[in-house]
């Protein structure tokens, strides 16, 4: 009867990690949960939600990762969603991490969720870093100070996570009530204590909320607390009242409260600092410094960035290279042929649609995973941030920020996860002009495009056409960015704040999480969407307006003719007539919607010769100007399904539906310029 | 007064005005960046984007740094403090 008597012991405790970024948040997380998490999204937005779990002793525990934050404001969708949870859900404990070598700034959000209310256990991280630093932080009069538990840790090497497992479930049996922690002097002090009285008579509101930080909530003018208070029979009361202590407060302070009230916060945690930070010994000029000197200086910036990222993706595609091969031999040879002896129906499903369709796709898998590696290596170092700094002074001139680079430097491995790290963006004009412009940027996945037609129409020059493409997709980017925010997105930029984080030692295991979180994504998209356009391609094809054709429509130009496919490539061809495309030419392109790289595959069944024999058919059925017509249209057409699944994701089917149309006219009218310019120079023919 | 846009690399600085809306100036103000604040200049392209060091108060830590982007830095006004 043992199990039994645990049993009635064991106890469920919900617990909330909330902290800065770059702090080692998701480190924490792993080491607590082992990495196990289940993601979904918060309520009513994009933003992911990692929740795992751990058993300490006999307790259950539910751990929930905030999103990174600085404070508790009501400006950001982050802050909301942190601020939301402990409030709403009302967690046992909030374990906030901090950086000991930078306390004075990660300080701010401990008072705010102290203030607050949480019950917050501090893990007090990178200790180690601090001491490397000459920093030494006297934790336990810190502790005494702030009121609540603090634990000194080393995230990265687990030291001093059992402490503080501890220490939450400590924490999580024994809640304290929450002290007032800052002093915002006598008469701010006694406008909080009056409007928390008032806020006080509404039961319902002083169960749910803490009466004081509500009252400074109402004082900074909080639109979120507000909203929050109308619902409350006393609104009128407490709403008036609030105004009028701000008016007040106002002009006997002689200037605007808000700021005063930021400003006292952090003079409280200037005191903490002061008080808790020992000084072992000064550096003069630090590793940072010199390293900053070079990567941002003006001249060197540039090319020191662009040479990082020609490394990044020449190391990424000469170390996948064999093992594309590899992959590419498994499904086009083995899977392939296995599948083919399968009789009728069902192993032609297989072979030539899901097998081929799906295993064009996990081809890329190794270049995209170096790829990610490489740039996860560069971000974990800190130099993504500076080679946002370097770009940000072009950047403006488009009308967009430095940290729209990182997205669209991912655009080149895959527009997926570069379309997913336009998060980071804070500017919601900036983000939607980025990621709708994202798409241009030329993929892995249109690679095999150009170096076949490139290959076909140019073999003299096929490298230097192959790489016009490349800057072809940048150039048409960043015009179309400059558009979108001058015409669509209108109004300036609230700028680019973002904090320099110092340089570290990258960590294997936070470079390993971040490129399978990106990797995952493209996995499943490719998986779910990629699967059953696949199929649907397949069966297009066995079928026409006569009905079923039979498998071997696919093997048969003659045959493929008369399928739905074979109808909308004439179709299309009538579109394409200035560029004399040929039906089975404009046939591909229709494939190409799946994925960009089935554009070859379907040439070739199309054509009806083997993918070495395409080279010898293409030079016959394109000129040299109407194939790189026919290149720069497949860079620019339309996104991938995938891409667009996303699209509609983070932006909504009103911005999936835009991005199919305006690319879809851009592509027709570059490749429609391109015609005519050729011709006028006398390239045509 | 100056943009901090104008101030020389190396230079410190003290805020002393910030021209920006209510969210930026909240914003900066989570970045240690209010008025009275004092910043190391480490970094500047007129008129672009400027890299900052917060050193606010009490010398004791180090401080953090903070980019400001192209026009971000315009709306910092700061006096020169050697």
């Amino acid at each position: 009867m043992e199990g039994r008597t645990l049993q009635l012991a064991a106890k469920k405790f919900k617990i909330a990690i909330a902290g800065n970024p770059n702090v080692g948040k998701s480190t924490l997380f792993n080491e607590l949960t082992g990495g196990r998490a289940w993601v979904g999204n918060w309520p009513g937005v994009t933003v992911e939600k990692k929740v795992g779990k751990l058993k300490v002793n006999e307790h259950y525990l539910e751990v929930v990762d905030l999103p990174g934050i600085y404070s508790l404001t009501a400006y950001g969708v982050d802050e909301l969603i942190a601020r939301n949870f402990i409030v709403e859900e009302n967690p046992d404990v909030v374990v906030n991490i901090v950086n000991a070598a930078n306390l004075e700034r990660n300080l701010y959000l401990t008072v705010s969720l102290i203030e607050m209310g949480a019950n917050v256990v501090v893990c007090l991280n990178m200790v180690d870093l601090a001491a490397n630093q000459g920093y030494e932080v006297n934790f336990e009069k810190l502790s005494q100070m702030l009121g609540v538990p603090v634990i000194p840790t080393i995230a990265v090497e687990g030291r001093g996570i059992e402490e503080l497992k501890k220490a939450i479930i400590k924490a999580a049996e024994h809640r304290k009530r929450p002290v007032g922690l800052v002093d915002y002097g006598g008469e701010v002090e006694s406008e909080i204590s009056r409007l928390s009285r008032i806020v006080e008579k509404d039961l319902e509101l002083a169960r749910k909320y803490n009466s004081r930080w509500v009252a400074i909530k109402l004082l900074e003018g909080d639109s979120d607390v507000e909203n929050k208070i109308k619902l409350s029979p006393l609104s009128r009361e407490i709403l008036s009242q609030a105004a009028e202590a701000r008016e007040k407060l106002k002009s006997s302070l002689g200037r605007d409260l808000e700021d005063y009230i930021v400003e006292k916060r952090y003079e409280f945690v200037s005191q903490l600092v002061k008080e808790c930070v020992g000084v072992l010994v000064r550096k003069p000029i630090t590793l940072t410094d010199m390293v900053d000197y070079v990567v941002t200086h003006k001249v060197f910036g540039i090319p020191i960035m662009l040479t990082a990222l020609y490394i990044a993706f020449k190391f990424a595609f000469d170390v996948a290279a064999p093992l594309c091969d590899l992959i590419d031999w498994f499904f086009g040879c083995f899977l392939y042929d296995l599948a083919a002896t399968m009789p009728g129906l069902a192993g032609s499903l297989l072979a030539d649609g899901i097998i081929t369709g799906v295993g064009s796709i996990l081809v890329f898998v190794p270049n995209l995973a170096f790829i990610f590696i490489f740039l996860a290596l560069l971000e974990d170092i800190g130099y993504m941030a500076r080679a946002a700094f370097v770009v940000d002074k072009i950047m403006h001139k488009l009308h967009l920020t430095g940290k729209s680079l990182l997205p669209l430097i991912l655009g080149f491995g895959c527009n997926l996860p570069g379309i997913i790290a336009t998060r980071t963006i804070e500017d919601e004009n900036d983000r939607k002009t980025t990621a709708l412009v994202c798409p241009l940027i030329s993929c892995s996945a249109r690679l095999p495009v150009y170096l076949v037609v490139a290959g076909a129409l140019f073999p003299a020059y096929a490298a230097g056409v192959v790489w016009s493409m490349y800057i072809l997709g940048v150039v048409f980017a960043l015009i179309m960015a400059t558009l979108f925010r001058k015409l669509l997105f209108k109004g300036p930029s609230s700028g680019f704040i973002m904090e320099l984080p110092p340089y570290m030692k990258p960590m294997l295991k936070s470079v390993g999480i971040k490129t399978w979180e990106r990797l995952k994504r493209f996995l499943f998209k490719a998986g779910t969407v990629i699967f059953i356009g696949v199929v649907a391609v397949w069966l297009l094809s066995i079928t026409g307006p006569s009905g079923y054709l039979g498998v071997e429509a696919l093997e048969d130009a003659t045959l493929l003719e008369q399928s739905w496919i074979g109808m909308l490539g004439h179709g299309l061809e009538k579109v394409f007539t200035p560029m004399g495309w040929d039906w089975r030419a404009s046939a591909a392109l229709f494939f190409g919607f799946i994925a960009k790289e089935i554009v070859v595959g379907s040439m070739a069944v199309l054509f009806g010769v083997s993918e070495e024999g395409l080279v010898e058919a293409l030079s016959g059925a394109f000129t040299p100007l109407s194939a790189y017509a026919y290149m720069a249209f497949v860079l620019l057409y339309l996104p991938c399904l995938a891409t667009l699944a996303i699209i509609r994701g983070e932006l909504g089917l009103k911005y999936a539906l835009f991005t199919v149309v305006y690319e879809l006219i851009l592509a027709y009218l570059v490749a429609l310029l391109i015609m005519g310019v050729g011709s006028l120079v006398g390239l045509g023919g | 007064m100056i943009p901090l846009t104008f101030a020389n690399e190396g230079s410190l600085v003290q805020i002393v005005k910030v021209r920006a809306g209510q969210g930026l100036t909240r914003r900066l103000a989570e970045l240690g960046l209010t008025q009275g604040s004092t910043l190391r200049v480490v970094k500047s392209s007129p008129p672009g984007p400027v890299i900052v060091e917060v050193v606010n108060g009490n010398g004791y830590v180090e401080g953090w740094r903070v980019v400001l982007g192209f026009g971000m830095a315009m709306k910092v006004f700061v006096e020169n403090r050697g």
